[in-house]
């Protein structure tokens, strides 16, 4: 707990007490300060210029479908599988994926691990994905 | 319940007997018979000072878990559902490693009577990134609602505050959350909101708190639904994958609005406006100045998206590779479906949207979030480039200071902080090595762990932020899944705000909500 010394609770009075009357000119004399305004005058979506500009420079980003924007999102499984596999074994055990909080893998453990093993190779996974309906 | 009642009375002993024993088995799921007596409300007192710049943030010590507890009625289709409001805050941790991330603000609407474990649960969340929920949250399905008279500007402010009868809280339990640096929400130190102003670190922060939620209010096994609008349908694609790979399945997504790949929009789509042209032909039958006017929509919007995948897209590579004309015939042909002139089709051939707003109707300026909203230029409502916003933007912040501390009674020293335009301009953009997100293949990775995820697309054909047709190719490219449904309405980006649209967009989401995989 942060002590509270008079000193920073008058501060905090101040600060409650600016925020209020600045709260208090919004609402009844100036047009929009807080709302969407900014947004609206950026465009909303919105991306600062400077982002826009790197994207550019990478040239465009390509419109992925198909056997491509598959092995995309297998990618995202594959590198939860890799950071929960911590002794680089090509294998993760179900403590491993509870450490990683791979909850998916925790919960389907034992229907992935047809092997019992005790531990479930990234091809296993994506064995059960399918067998559950997964289209790729 | 009147209904229930009669009922009752209509029937002999027994059978009332009976009748009542069935009104109250909890396996039926049904609201259970009405309280003798209200319970009493909890108000909430916060003294916490909330920091909103990127630097911010609370120790964890200053930071609690208190909310307020008030009760209330929503009538929908005539009859009464007693609800009760929890309003305050929940801390996110890691889930690794435990610590604490941020103190999130959220306002829970529960249906009272049904078993949580069983009644499915939504969240609500809107974009920005750096928006607050308050408008899906006073707009949208909870239990009371802003009207506004969207399109129109002619509502006597301020603008009613009423019951909402197409409130979803009789399909589902409804929880609206602010990001962090938006409504009472604060990062906790050693991390600063800035920690969390990011593609990533924003989803794992509501993953977090969602998490805490289910925890607290056991909802482990409610069928659980995301609703995000605008920059929120990139974070429900993120987001949703992030639960779906932490063990905590989805039953189903809502994209209202989307922008789901930003590589998409139409300066960087190999810097093409045609994803818009849709967007512009319905605003154009709106004003009538389409020829012939279309009689409905859908038919006459096929045709709009067909000229410009089969002769706006060739025409505008040529033009742009080799400074080709546009042929006289396609000039003309967007003049007629669009209503915006052939010459001025000629001088600006790749259209944005800020020159079609300034340029349709004469001396006007048309709203971006929803076309159909028109304010004269030089006028109050057109000064901040955008009447549709302008109209609603105010009177929303009105309204949530006056209700938070007087209907939920959650009062607070802190101001409720809207929106924060610091967030978007420090926002970290990158995600999976790109520049700009593209959160299609986070969709795809969330199908894969979760087949029989279902997916809603709502989208208002009057929205110039992000069109229609744009999300249509973005969802596209999952190829054809049986998921994902595409709904439209006449509207604009709050598609909501606009009272015809609301049946036939509440019709479609109970069906959503009811449909199995």
């Amino acid at each position: 707990m942060k002590p509270y010394t008079p000193y920073t609770l008058l501060i905090a009075l101040l600060i409650a007490t600016l925020v209020g009357m600045a709260w208090m000119q919004s609402a009844h004399a100036a047009p929009m300060p807080a709302s969407r305004a900014g947004l609206a005058e950026l465009g909303d979506p919105y991306v600062p210029p400077r982002v826009k500009a790197r994207a550019r420079a990478k040239g465009v980003a390509p419109m992925t479908t198909g056997a491509t924007l598959q092995a995309q999102a297998l990618g995202k499984l594959q590198k939860k599988f890799n950071e929960a596999d911590s002794d680089h074994s090509g294998r993760v055990s179900k403590a491993q994926a509870q450490r990683a909080g791979f909850g998916y893998m925790v919960n389907h453990f034992d229907a992935i691990d047809t092997h019992h093993r005790g531990s479930v190779s990234f091809d296993e996974l994506k064995t059960y994905l399918r067998a559950s309906g997964a289209k790729f | 319940m009147p209904m229930k009642r009669t009922l009752l009375r209509s029937l002999t002993g027994g059978a009332r007997l009976l009748a009542l024993a069935l009104c109250l088995s909890p396996a039926l799921a049904q609201p259970a018979a009405p309280m003798a007596h209200a319970k009493a409300d909890q108000p909430y007192q916060d003294n916490t000072v909330y920091g909103f710049g990127a630097g911010d943030s609370l120790p964890a010590a200053q930071v609690s878990e208190g909310a307020a507890i008030t009760h209330g009625k929503v009538w929908i289709h005539g009859f009464p559902i007693a609800y009760t409001a929890t309003t305050g805050h929940l801390t996110a941790a890691n889930p690794q490693t435990g610590q604490p991330e941020a103190t999130v603000f959220y306002v829970a609407y529960t249906a009272d009577g049904y078993q949580p474990e069983k009644r499915p649960v939504t969240f609500f969340y809107n974009g920005g990134p750096g928006s607050s929920s308050i408008w899906l949250h006073l707009g949208s399905f909870a239990p009371k609602r802003i009207v506004t008279g969207d399109p129109a500007t002619t509502e006597k402010q301020p603008f009613p505050f009423v019951n909402n009868k197409q409130s979803l809280l009789d399909t589902s339990d409804l929880v609206f959350i602010d990001a962090v640096g938006t409504g009472f929400s604060e990062a906790i130190s050693p991390n600063t909101n800035q920690t969390f102003w990011g593609v990533d670190a924003d989803a794992g922060v509501f993953r977090d708190f969602i998490t805490r939620y289910v925890q607290v209010n056991r909802r482990a096994t409610s069928p659980k639904y995301l609703f995000g609008e605008s920059y929120g349908t990139p974070r429900t694609d993120v987001l949703a994958n992030l639960l779906e790979m932490g063990g905590i399945p989805l039953t189903g997504v809502m994209l209202q609005s989307s922008i789901l790949n930003y590589n998409a929009n139409g300066d960087m789509n190999n810097g093409s406006f045609g994803g818009f042209i849709p967007s512009y032909a319905a605003t154009g039958a709106f004003f009538k100045m389409v020829t012939p006017p279309p009689a409905t929509l859908p038919p006459f919007l096929d045709h709009a998206r067909a000229l410009v995948a089969g002769q706006f897209e060739p025409a505008l590579r040529a033009y742009q590779t080799s400074q080709t004309p546009p042929p006289a015939s396609l000039l003309t042909q967007l003049y007629m479906n669009t209503g915006y002139p052939a010459a001025q089709w000629q001088t600006t051939f790749n259209l944005d949207e800020t020159t079609f707003r300034s340029n349709l109707v004469p001396g006007y300026l048309l709203g971006r979030y929803d076309a159909r909203v028109i304010a004269a230029n030089g006028s109050p409502l057109a000064a901040d480039g955008d009447p549709s916003d302008t109209l609603i933007s105010q009177p929303f912040a009105d309204r949530m200071n006056d209700y938070l501390p007087h209907t939920l009674k959650y009062t607070a020293v802190s101001a409720y902080n809207v929106v924060n335009n610091d967030t978007i301009n420090d926002w970290v953009w990158t995600h999976d090595g790109l520049p700009m997100p593209d959160t299609i293949p986070d969709l795809a990775s969330a199908l894969f762990l979760n087949p029989k995820l279902k997916v809603l697309s709502l989208n208002g054909y009057h929205d110039l932020a992000t069109p229609f047709y744009v999300t249509e190719q973005d969802l596209g490219r999952l190829g054809t899944v049986a998921n994902v449904q595409i709904t439209h309405y006449p509207g604009g980006h709050m598609i909501y705000l606009y009272d015809p649209s609301r049946k036939p967009m509440k019709h479609d989401l109970v069906k959503f909500y009811e449909r199995t995989m």
